[in-house]
């Protein structure tokens, strides 16, 4: 991976570096790195809040029921063999 | 007309002429649903006319996710298999602005329903559908068919899949 920098972009990162003690390269790798693995970690999981986790539990004991809406897509679409 | 919804086929489907009006729904299929693809993150499965394959009415891409219910005490999660509870996770639905009107969306959602029902009787403990809207269109599109908002951010929605 070959990363291009404009001069103020490298002097702007040797700052912040410089404030936390360590070389701009390894300042770099370090926060690519940790804002990679959030944006791995993101697309994975998905968090509910309360009311939404106890609805979904409470769901998740039971059959699949589908609405009347889904039901009848879900035929219409067995109809036409999707 | 006979309907067909198979996986993306780089060389086959013609992916630059699609057009949903979403910018960034146009430019995952153009760019990134092939990679993502090779690279197991999630498949891309296409709508489309079996006498002229090529032109993709619409796609869906679905991939796995995990669910957290993070705030919910760990006793009453206890009959739960597995905590984060694994789900399919729609990413991406679209309808060429020239299919619209057609049902097209409800048609690539329900195939998408489908194959997750199909992973769950294989006993692979998928518990939930959860899909990406970036507009309240799209929220409104997928609280028809019985999603629920997931948090306050109304952006993503989930349908469980229930247990046997």
């Amino acid at each position: 991976m070959d990363i291009r920098l404009e001069e103020e972009d490298k002097a702007l990162i040797e700052r912040a570096a410089q404030i936390r003690g360590v070389k701009a390269a390894s300042f770099t790798r370090s926060i690519v790195i940790r804002e990679a693995e959030e944006v791995i970690r993101n697309a994975h999981i998905v968090k509910f809040d309360e009311k939404a986790a106890r609805d979904c539990l409470a769901a998740l004991s039971k059959p699949f029921a589908p609405n009347e809406a889904l039901r009848k897509a879900l035929d219409h679409g067995s109809e036409s063999g999707l | 007309m006979t309907l067909q919804i198979v996986e993306l086929d780089p060389k086959l489907h013609i992916r630059q002429h699609f057009d949903c009006s979403n910018i960034n729904r146009n430019l995952y299929l153009q760019k990134l649903a092939a990679q993502h693809r090779r690279s197991g993150f999630s498949s891309t499965y296409v709508l489309s006319d079996t006498k002229k394959p090529s032109t993709i009415f619409g796609y869906y891409s679905i991939s796995a996710a995990q669910i957290e219910l993070g705030v919910i005490p760990k006793q009453d999660l206890r009959k739960l298999p597995k905590v984060p509870i694994p789900a399919a996770r729609v990413g991406q639905l679209a309808v060429d602005l020239k299919e619209q009107g057609k049902g097209y969306g409800a048609l690539l959602l329900q195939n998408a329903i489908k194959k997750a029902l199909l992973v769950r009787e294989q006993s692979l403990g998928i518990h939930m559908i959860i899909v990406d809207a970036d507009s309240q269109n799209a929220a409104s599109f997928y609280r028809k068919f019985g999603f629920r908002e997931c948090n306050s951010s109304g952006r993503t929605l989930y349908l469980c899949l229930g247990s046997d």
